[in-house]
């Protein structure tokens, strides 16, 4: 019964944990490079969070189950091994079940395999855990990357296409290509980190006084 | 191959689809390195350095090695390992036996090993060609990395020297750090998007 | 293919283990030992806050002496105080530093000229004027310094002048660059003493624009002839720190009082029956507190006494003893028995 109780405790508190406290992109402005370039719309901001998520919950599995055989030096290597077979494995299935994404992707998928979300969660975290905690953040971490995703590219097509998941939602007129285009991704992912930058200080000021 | 594809290839990677700000790879380092001026100029110079190799390598590997096997499919699984473990084996060649100046970039090797900028360079190097028929040939796709790289410098330089200021003037707390260093290449990326006008074959 | 798949992995996978390998046992043999517990000790994000790529980079440059401990931000200052203590082991120790601000005088003690109302920026003032007070060379308090502090130790105090929490401080060194007028120096952390003065004029009417100017009168170096620890450079003391010299009698002695203490409540000498009334103490004391006749037990005027620990040294029957007073180290400075 203890046991049952600690380990759902332990669950949530992994969870807010890797999605809320240290959300790889809001918080520690890692893995900027698939945000900024695929979230030109929903769908690919969706599907490429996907990826992320299964690609980081099998490194970290495979890690952290690997973690005691393997010498200081060669784990970076290994994680290196197990995430670029996933991310192969994942590209192969993307491929076969979404061609038009997989092609809009381009080369994004594969280089999942060295995104610094999979491979530092794999060196700073699953190196160091157990199993069942590894795959928890793994996904939580995941989970986090997707809905971040989802959100910038929602935000992105509605308002640089004026349309969401391919509906024109919108009227022409009131579009504005800028927040597809490059610039519009650094600018806009400038004002959302600012903002949890904000809600963390004033977060913390509320906690301290 | 003609002079004028050379062009095109070399303008397209330096200018029109900048590794950084075109491509958006490569962006974890770049904004921690670029803080001083001179790492920054080392920095870009061990990209240059370390992407064209990448394109070399991942060219001859995919072509010579993957196609006849028919195993294009194992392509990121064999280009990460790969790639950095010949980076970060150079890296520490390069500090334990080169002089001052190649052990100012050889300390870059390790941070480059599992960047996306490489791996991207040499990925773009053997995928389709917007210029000729089937894909880069093997000359094609190393200027192609060079010359990601030296945009990869140029942006790095630039950054580091908007940093620089940064660091002097009163930036709203919650802006500083990743947020304006964003903003800036936001800025960046809107004056580079005047470069499309060089390629008709803009994406 | 499945065959295929293995047999491309297999290969990559040796050749990039062999070849790490061989390059890394290549390295290692290399290292400073230190370099590993230093790395230990820093966080491993590679943030490059402290201005290198690497936190490996860092934790090099810092066994070699090239770097000072306090650079790593995430870290903080508990780290840097474990680096300090892991490289105070080694031959080559680093000595821990902070940051001190040569200015005293503000609203209080110092005349303005004029009111700066432009870019709250002291670079911004040197361009525009050079700041609101007469003297050219004071602390324009308009905090440069604090922006660039990553640990908060360095704020404009209500008197309008900067100055720098040592508790925070992790000696980096940044706000040694930041400052326009070269104000911050990095002084050992044991001196709690050092001069609240920048000015390079001389004379009395210094004290015509600040209260606290240093006149140059030159009684400080007088105080401190005995260790030789101050000299006077272009119109303004010179503290020596590597000298067996703790400034106490120095800053006592000022008349401008242009010395800043850090310590808030100095320890008073007392004597005690050991004493055999030989006299030795009375004429080395700086402000003639100790008094009594020959051959019976001395005393101490409290009210007099500064703290300064020069009779210990001279007391034969070792029957002198600082008593109270907050943060005193006794293994710091002078007050080494013989």
């Amino acid at each position: 019964m203890s046991s049952e109780g600690v380990r759902i405790s332990m669950v949530r508190e992994e969870l807010i944990k890797s999605m809320v406290t240290e959300n790889v992109i809001l918080v520690s402005a890692a893995a900027l490079c698939p945000a900024l370039a695929v979230t030109v719309s929903l769908a690919a901001g969706l599907c490429m969070g996907a990826c992320l998520c299964a690609v980081i919950i099998f490194t970290n599995a495979f890690v952290s189950m690997l973690r005691t055989a393997v010498p200081d030096r060669a784990r970076l290597f290994l994680t290196l091994l197990i995430a670029s077979s996933c991310t192969a494995i994942v590209m192969m299935l993307l491929k076969t079940w979404f061609p038009a994404l997989s092609d809009r992707l381009g080369i994004y998928v594969p280089l999942i395999a060295v995104n610094c979300a999979v491979i530092g969660r794999a060196e700073n975290y699953a190196a160091k855990n157990r199993f069942r905690r590894s795959v928890v953040h793994g996904f939580g971490t995941g989970i986090g990357v997707l809905l971040v995703l989802c959100i910038v590219g929602g935000i992105r097509e509605l308002a640089g296409a004026g349309t969401i998941a391919g509906c024109k939602v919108l009227p022409m007129g009131t579009r504005v290509p800028f927040w597809v285009h490059a610039s519009g991704g650094f600018c806009l992912f400038a004002v959302l980190l600012a903002l949890v930058n904000h809600l963390r200080a004033a977060g913390k000021a509320r906690a301290s006084s | 191959m003609n002079v004028h594809t050379i062009a095109e290839i070399a303008l397209s990677a330096l200018l029109v689809n900048n590794i950084v700000l075109g491509r958006f790879l490569g962006l974890c380092p770049l904004f921690s390195v670029s803080k001083r001026l001179s790492g920054a100029i080392w920095f870009g110079i061990a990209a240059t350095i370390v992407m064209t190799l990448s394109s070399m390598v991942l060219w001859l590997v995919s072509r010579h090695i993957l196609v006849p096997l028919s195993a294009r499919y194992l392509e990121i699984a064999v280009f990460v390992p790969l790639i950095a473990a010949l980076v970060l084996a150079s890296g520490h060649a390069l500090e334990r036996f080169a002089g001052d100046t190649f052990r100012r970039i050889g300390v870059y090797f390790p941070l480059l090993a599992v960047n996306c900028a490489v791996i991207g360079a040499g990925l773009i190097g053997i995928g389709p060609s917007p210029h000729a028929g089937g894909g880069f040939s093997f000359v094609e796709s190393a200027i192609n990395g060079f010359l990601s790289g030296l945009g990869f410098l140029l942006v790095s330089v630039l950054m580091a020297g908007m940093q620089e200021r940064l660091e002097l003037t009163a930036v709203p707390r919650a802006m500083r750090g990743a947020p304006i260093a964003l903003m800036c290449a936001g800025l960046m990326a809107l004056a580079f998007d005047g470069f499309t006008l060089f390629s008709a074959a803009a994406r | 293919m499945i065959f295929t798949t293995l047999l491309v992995l297999g290969i990559t996978a040796l050749v990039g283990g062999v070849v790490l390998s061989l390059s890394s046992h290549r390295l290692q043999a290399q290292m400073n030992p230190l370099v590993h517990r230093i790395e230990r000790e820093l966080p491993g994000v590679n943030c490059g806050e402290c201005g290198h790529p690497l936190c490996g980079v860092f934790a090099r440059l810092v066994a070699d002496g090239r770097e000072k401990p306090g650079g790593c931000i995430p870290g903080g200052h508990a780290t840097s105080v474990r680096i300090t203590s892991i490289m105070g082991n080694a031959p080559q120790a680093t000595e821990a530093l902070m940051a001190v601000v040569h200015c005293k005088g503000g609203h209080a003690e110092a005349r303005v000229r004029s009111r700066y109302a432009g870019i709250p920026d002291c670079h911004a003032a040197m361009l525009s004027g050079s700041g609101s007070l007469i003297c050219q060379e004071a602390c324009l308090g308009l905090g440069s310094c604090v922006r660039v502090c990553p640990y908060g130790a360095i704020a404009v105090t209500g008197n309008g002048i900067a100055a720098v929490n040592p508790a925070l401080c992790t000696g980096c060194g940044r706000c040694v660059a930041a400052c326009p007028r070269s104000l911050i120096e990095l002084i050992p952390r044991l001196h709690k003493i050092f001069l609240g003065c920048n000015n390079r004029d001389h004379g009395a009417h210094v004290s015509e624009y600040c209260a606290v100017g240093c006149t140059t009168c030159g009684i400080c170096v007088e105080a401190s002839r005995a260790s030789a620890a101050i000299s006077i450079d272009d119109n303004i003391p010179r503290l020596d720190y590597t000298k067996h010299e703790n400034f106490i009698t120095a800053a006592h002695k000022c008349p401008q009082k242009c010395f800043v203490d850090l310590v808030r409540a100095r320890p008073k000498v007392n004597i005690d029956t050991k004493c055999d009334g030989c006299t030795a103490c009375v004429p080395v004391c700086p402000v003639e507190a100790i008094s009594g006749e020959k051959n019976h037990r001395h005393i101490v005027n409290k009210e007099k006494c500064i703290g300064c620990g020069i009779c210990l040294g001279v007391c034969h029957v070792h029957a002198i003893a600082l008593w109270g007073g907050l943060g005193y180290r006794a293994e710091g400075l002078s007050l080494k028995r013989r």
